[in-house]
């Protein structure tokens, strides 16, 4: 956490001039990033893809995220060029469906049945302020992404109950996972 | 060096906004779980309710037992179904019973058997239409209480269970927890099906009851009580053995009876029916057995599930002809395996989720697949007559195997998913 901490204010401080696009095209984001909340931090990566026109761009992405539980969210998303004295910060703006990505556990034993886990995808969204460092050809940048970023997971456990004769009864547990993070995210846009 | 300070200003704001801000980042964790309330009534009220009533839909189906003209179908828990089943292309459901922690049902002339947790009911069913509780004797399954060791006033029985979801919030709990399952375990554990009759009706391989000539047959967990009902309305025990532990069906064959249990089958010769006497047994991989058996062969499925233990989902075919040493014949793998019923040469399996199987077992060293009805997950069969009576989790089949080949369905009463 320190370390990302170093390096983002190196970021912000060495960081040149900027300058926005004003052509159509087609342009993509690529991060990599910590999540950090109440559970503990973790690596999140993700690319995104779509077409930039004036200050706004918008993608359809998707990437992988561990915080607590590792999954994959796939998401819409929205940016708007915001440049002040010729520097270009951004706002941005995701949403869509996390789907977990977790090794089934259903072989646990449990009463001599098996207990089976299953986790269900559950909304996704997130948001931030970026900053873009574009690289000579106006083009390229170099980006930085601060924000919030709110995953949902639900998970279902079937545990037998003690039963020697079929028709045998399964407990049902259901679990609502709502992981609130702050997202720290840096990229390369092209 | 201007130009420097207002990014940086800006990246040191929001930095710093969000740092603050982290301490607020909560997770929020919910978990729903279901909790179980037992409704009680006194004995008296039960017993003065163990009647007929008017037909329920079916919704948590058990063990069956076919007498006469009658399919009886136990509602776990709850008593019993009364299914005229004169047309099997058309069973109505005449007439409910009411019997709190019924599981098994055995039937010998007019008068019908069954458990009422730990009490053995004899029940005048001679007008199915018109029942009456003629005799009611008190713990004969003493290792099933009036519900729940929670119990401790014997004179309540627990007659039902109000659920009710509940969601609550909970802190850094991430693992598979299981909160009810003690209630929930207590109260299914009552749950077991049929049994073959000699006189008077035929019960499934997943049986606990049995008749035999005048003689009453029940399995515990470890015993076989013996209970002679040559005067049919009156029932009185003759003696209880301890078998082992994990037993689970009962079956009977001329002169034996077959006994599974979760680490193997035993035999019992009734010479003395009102003495069991052991004669030997069979070893096998621990699961659950249920069992049936013919003149020269034992069917015996194993498979994995709750409470069952192991890793095996077969059929094992045991060479009896030398009773005194039962010998493994041949292994089959299945896929959950249940009840099973033969006639003649045809054996019916119910293979769990796997649906319904129907093999041609002339050759017992080359069953062959004669046809196979998915898309049933079911537990227990009896085949009677050319027709097949199934108990699936989704209702109750019959079917037709008159050719010998085929099993087409007749009917099928559907459970009632929200009752």
């Amino acid at each position: 956490m320190k370390s990302a901490i170093v390096f983002l204010l190196w970021f912000c401080f060495t960081s040149g001039p900027s300058h926005g696009q004003s052509k159509i095209g087609y342009s993509s984001q690529n991060y990599v990033g910590l999540l950090e909340g109440e559970y503990k931090a973790a690596f999140q990566l993700q690319t995104i893809h779509g077409v930039r026109y004036q200050t706004w761009y918008g993608g359809l992405g998707a990437g992988l995220d561990y915080y607590m539980f590792r999954s994959i969210p796939v998401f819409a998303t929205v940016n708007k060029d915001l440049v002040f004295n010729g520097r270009t910060f951004y706002v941005s703006g995701d949403i869509g469906t996390n789907y977990p990505w977790i090794n089934d556990n259903s072989n646990t034993m449990i009463f001599g049945g098996s207990a089976s886990t299953k986790f269900h995808p559950g909304f996704y969204w997130a948001g931030g302020l970026g900053y873009k460092a574009f690289a000579k050809n106006k083009t390229d940048a170099f980006i930085i992404n601060l924000g919030y970023s709110f995953k949902r997971i639900k998970q279902e456990d079937k545990v037998p109950g003690f039963c020697s004769d079929p028709p045998c009864s399964v407990n049902l547990e259901r679990f609502d996972y709502r992981l609130n993070r702050i997202s720290m995210r840096l990229g390369w846009q092209f | 060096m201007t130009k420097l300070y207002t990014p940086l200003r800006s990246c040191l704001f929001a930095i710093i906004s969000l740092l603050l801000f982290t301490g607020c980042m909560k997770d929020k964790l919910t978990k729903t779980y279901t909790i179980y309330t037992p409704v009680y009534k006194t004995k008296q009220e039960v017993l003065a309710s163990v009647k007929n009533a008017s037909p329920i839909a079916i919704t948590s189906p058990g063990k069956i037992y076919i007498a006469g003209k009658y399919i009886f179908l136990n509602e776990l828990n709850k008593g019993i179904h009364i299914i005229d089943n004169s047309n099997p292309a058309s069973p109505k459901i005449t007439a409910f019973i009411n019997i709190p922690g019924n599981v098994d049902i055995a039937v010998k002339g007019d008068i019908l058997y069954a458990d009422m947790y730990a009490d053995l009911l004899a029940i005048n069913i001679q007008d199915p239409t018109n029942t009456r509780l003629v005799k009611s004797m008190q713990k004969i399954f003493p290792e099933r209480n009036y519900g729940l060791s929670s119990t401790p006033d014997t004179s309540k029985i627990i007659v039902d269970w109000i659920k009710k979801d509940t969601t609550v919030e909970v802190r850094n709990e991430t693992v598979v927890p299981c909160n009810n399952c003690l209630f929930e375990s207590a109260y299914y554990s009552m749950i077991s099906n049929d049994s073959k009759a000699s006189s008077g009706g035929t019960g499934g391989s997943m049986a606990r009851f049995t008749i035999v000539g005048d003689y009453l047959y029940t399995v515990g967990n470890a015993d076989l009580t013996t209970l002679s009902i040559a005067n049919s309305s009156d029932p009185l025990i003759k003696g209880t053995t301890q078998i082992g532990m994990s037993i689970e069906t009962i079956y009977p064959f001329r002169d034996k009876l077959f006994i599974g249990s979760a680490s193997g089958m035993f035999i019992y010769n009734i010479n003395d029916p009102s003495k069991p006497a052991k004669e030997s047994s069979f070893t096998h991989a621990r699961a659950c057995d249920p069992v049936i058996a013919d003149d020269n062969y034992a069917y015996v499925t194993l498979r994995t599930g709750t409470l069952c233990a192991g890793s095996s989902n077969l059929l094992d075919v045991i060479d009896i002809s030398n009773i005194a040493s039962p010998r493994l014949v041949k292994t089959y793998t299945l896929t959950n395996p249940h009840g099973l019923s033969k006639d003649g040469n045809l054996l019916f399996i119910c293979d769990g989720s796997d649906g319904l199987k129907l093999y041609d077992a002339a050759d017992v060293n080359n069953l062959k697949l004669l046809d196979h009805v998915k898309g049933i997950d079911s537990y227990d069969v009896i085949a009677w007559n050319n027709t097949l009576i199934v108990v699936s989790k989704t209702g109750l089949h019959q079917y037709d195997y008159k050719d010998k080949k085929t099993m087409r369905l007749l009917s099928t009463i559907q459970i009632n998913k929200k009752a």
